[in-house]
């Protein structure tokens, strides 16, 4: 075993470089990253100081034991991401594993890499409060550090373990996507609770609301198998060492699966997938006539066959949630309903077109056709809007159903206008880039492009409009409202009319 | 609004399906394709051979206008690819080294989707596409998604893809590569055949034996440049061989050093 030491220090070595670079070449660059990270991390360790001073006896354990269980759902996030990454996606396992490094020692340091790319992911937003606890209320809550690093090599065991029983239920494929969607939603999961307060306290969700709920769910997470982390944190010998043994019996179990999948070589992720017996054969529909038509129909075939992509999408919306509480707080929920019907839609329908323009995965077939580049992308910002629109039909049916069909038709004639215009600029200025990195940010697409800033703004015009003219009375509010409503429908309009359409057609030539 | 066509040239007359004139390419101080001029009548195979990187890729991805040439012209059946892209592609089917796919749909909506970019109704498109996946082998599969099909499977729906709109010049970079021995024969097959028909094929392969069968005419390309295109048998007079294999005037042409001295 310790004569591979060297060999697994320099593969782990290796994967923590890749992991860098991944982390680095973004749009910041090193220089900036350095900074914008470090800048982060001063303010957080400012804010836990901050925040500190509540407890001036020290926090309780319940809310100790709820901020535990809460990083745990970044942290799985974060580990099925890397386990997918590591072990399906890098592809260099039957590198590792033909060579004369025991396979054993391979898949150790697999879990090894996974479990330092979890605490390197989380590591800037923990290190605060965990460096603020021990100085605040004494020296034994170092030990936080420790159970730290036992949560994370457990998220990373129970990580590997959930992709690798995904891939035997699901074949390796299905499995990856799978687990990468449960990686999404995990890593969601903490925006979403505190996010809960106002989905449930729409009446009254004033600062007592919040409290109420928060000290319920401490009141919650206080129970004796769920605050074991918790109680390690404050050195309790018992829990600690429950903890470490639990860790390593999760630990132990996933290197046995790994080494039972991956010697079996049930890992080939891009294995064939033969076909389900017995699955639904399909029918034969007519062919679409025309060349909108069937692209149309082709981009929307691959829209809302790509669940990965949707998921990742909707995260992304998923932080627009707040803009939907922006009036709830005063008014009834039309308004509010209509608003961010608008606000969201466009959010989907800007990353939906950008995938279907940009993420064309043949486009040496469309560049070798002669196909008219405006027609192709026009069908592309089509197949973009499709589900943001019938979305906001739908909204719309139910605000006129419960009385309200002015709201409902401005509604519907503002959803039209912003995700016209957000499909349009997407479809006619993105650059075609593999698929598959449309939301790898190495690539440069993560970056928020002045098309897709605009037609953002467009659609917090009109979302904001129209909440606040869905108010009802015809006051300032209301006024302000039409307003904001006219510029925003100015704006697309302007986007449609001064738009040269023609950018996609010269990327065709090129 | 479509483009004005540009008036046929002398290659329709002279029954020339595709002619390329100077075609000059670089990347940055490496030179890919240095005046290359190549005349490829109608109704014929042609195998365009070269050691790897000798720039018969980039060459062909100038003849279909995926790439823009740095000096030269493109003609195909007399359209001029760069005034009359439209005119000219319309015709034109190309199956790259690497092709493509859209893995999340069926081998039938991927054939829609090609038969509608070159404009085929959509009733014959349909029928085409049942008849050439009924040869191909791959009737039972038109349903399933294409990210589940295998290497040479892949490559069998994307000549599928291009020959549903019946083109009359169709190009392939390495067409034989990941089939099997049967799936190989059925390919050289459909290509002869294609050829009987009166269309044009221009091939690029490493197998040489299958260009001494399959072609009419062969051109060998190095460093960019065309040092020698004929039949088999001009080949063999022009290189001072008689009774030579293709391999061995290959070979004498490029040399054992080609693969170190080869451009990317």
């Amino acid at each position: 075993m310790m004569r591979h030491l060297p060999i697994a220090a320099r593969i782990v070595r290796n994967d923590l470089r890749l992991f860098w670079r991944s982390l680095i070449r973004q749009k910041l660059g090193l220089v900036g990253s350095v900074l914008v990270y470090g800048f982060l991390f001063l303010m957080l360790h400012f804010g836990a100081w901050a925040f500190a001073h509540v407890f001036r006896h020290g926090p309780p354990l319940g809310f100790e034991s709820l901020l535990w269980l809460l990083l745990i759902f970044p942290m799985l996030g974060a580990a099925i991401h890397q386990s997918v990454t590591l072990l399906y996606e890098r592809g260099d396992l039957d590198l590792l594993l033909t060579s004369p490094v025991p396979a054993s020692i391979v898949l150790l340091t697999r879990l090894v890499s996974i479990t330092a790319g979890v605490i390197l992911l989380v590591g800037v937003f923990v290190l605060p409060p965990l460096d603020v606890a021990w100085t605040f209320f004494g020296p034994r809550y170092l030990a936080t550090y420790f159970v730290w690093l036992l949560l994370a090599l457990l998220c990373s065991a129970a990580g590997i373990m959930l992709t690798l029983v995904l891939a035997r239920w699901l074949g390796a494929r299905r499995a990856r996507i799978l687990a990468q969607i449960i990686g999404v939603a995990t890593g969601s999961a903490v925006f979403l609770f505190f996010q809960l307060p106002n989905l449930i306290g729409q009446s009254s969700p004033n600062s007592h609301a919040r409290a109420r709920f928060f000290q319920a769910a401490a009141h919650w997470a206080n129970r004796p198998l769920l605050n074991l982390p918790a109680r390690a944190g404050r050195a309790e010998p018992g829990p600690l060492l429950g903890l470490t043994l639990l860790t390593g019996c999760v630990v132990a179990l996933s290197a046995f699966r790994l080494q039972h999948a991956f010697v079996e070589g049930t890992q080939a992720a891009t294995a064939e997938v033969a076909p389900r017996p017995g699955a639904k054969r399909g029918r034969t529909k007519s062919f679409q006539t025309g060349l909108f038509a069937a692209t149309w129909n082709k981009d929307l075939r691959l829209i809302h066959r790509d669940p990965l992509l949707l998921t990742r999408g909707f995260q992304q919306c998923l932080f627009m949630l707040p803009a939907i509480f922006v009036f709830s707080r005063q008014a009834g929920l039309t308004g509010p309903i209509a608003g961010a019907t608008i606000v969201l839609c466009c959010a989907v329908t800007i990353i939906l077109a950008s995938v279907a323009a940009s993420g064309e995965e043949a486009f040496d077939l469309l560049r070798s056709s002669p196909a008219r580049p405006r027609i192709l992308f026009a069908a592309k910002a089509a197949a973009g809007a499709t589900l943001p629109f019938i979305f906001a039909a739908i909204v719309t049916l139910a605000l006129a159903l419960l009385g309200h069909p002015w709201l409902a038709l401005a509604t519907l004639a503002t959803a039209a206008l912003t995700i016209g215009a957000s499909a349009w600029l997407m479809a006619v200025n993105v650059r075609p880039r593999p698929r598959e990195d449309f939301f790898n940010r190495r690539q440069g697409t993560g970056r928020m492009t002045w098309h897709g800033w605009t037609a953002t703004i467009l659609s917090m015009l009109g979302g904001f409009g129209l909440g606040l003219a869905g108010h009802g009375g015809f006051g300032a509010a209301f006024l302000t409202g039409i307003l904001l409503l006219g510029l925003c429908a100015l704006g697309c309009l302007a986007c449609f009319v001064l738009k040269p359409v023609d950018d996609w057609a010269a990327i065709m030539r090129d | 609004m479509d483009a004005p066509l540009p008036p046929l040239l002398s290659t329709v007359e002279t029954g020339l399906a595709c002619e390329a004139r100077g075609l000059y390419k670089s990347f940055g101080a490496q030179i890919a394709v240095d005046g290359l001029d190549l005349r490829v009548p109608r109704g014929l195979l042609y195998a365009f051979l070269g050691p790897n990187g000798a720039g018969k890729t980039t060459s062909l991805r100038m003849i279909t206008g995926l790439l823009r040439p740095d000096r030269g012209e493109v003609y195909l059946h007399g359209h001029a690819l760069r005034t009359a892209p439209e005119a000219a592609k319309a015709a034109l089917a190309y199956i790259p080294d690497e092709p493509t796919l859209y893995g999340k749909l069926s081998a039938l909506e991927y054939l829609e989707f090609v038969a509608a970019l070159w404009a085929v109704p959509a009733g014959t498109a349909q029928a085409r596409a049942t008849d050439l996946l009924a040869q191909l082998g791959l009737a039972d599969r038109v349903h399933d998604r294409l990210d589940g099909f295998s290497r040479g499977m892949k490559q069998k729906i994307v000549l599928a893809g291009a020959l549903i709109h019946e083109p009359s010049l169709l190009l392939l970079d390495e067409p034989l590569t990941g089939l099997d021995a049967a799936s190989a024969r059925l390919v050289k097959d459909l290509l002869l055949d294609y050829v009987a028909r009166g269309r044009t094929v221009i091939l690029t392969t490493h197998i040489l034996e299958v260009a001494e069968r399959l072609a009419q005419r062969i051109g060998i390309i190095h460093r960019g440049r065309l040092l020698l295109e004929g039949t088999l048998e001009e080949l063999r007079e022009r290189s001072g061989k008689p009774g030579a294999t293709l391999e061995e005037i290959f070979l004498q042409l490029v040399g054992p050093s080609a693969v170190t001295q080869a451009v990317p």
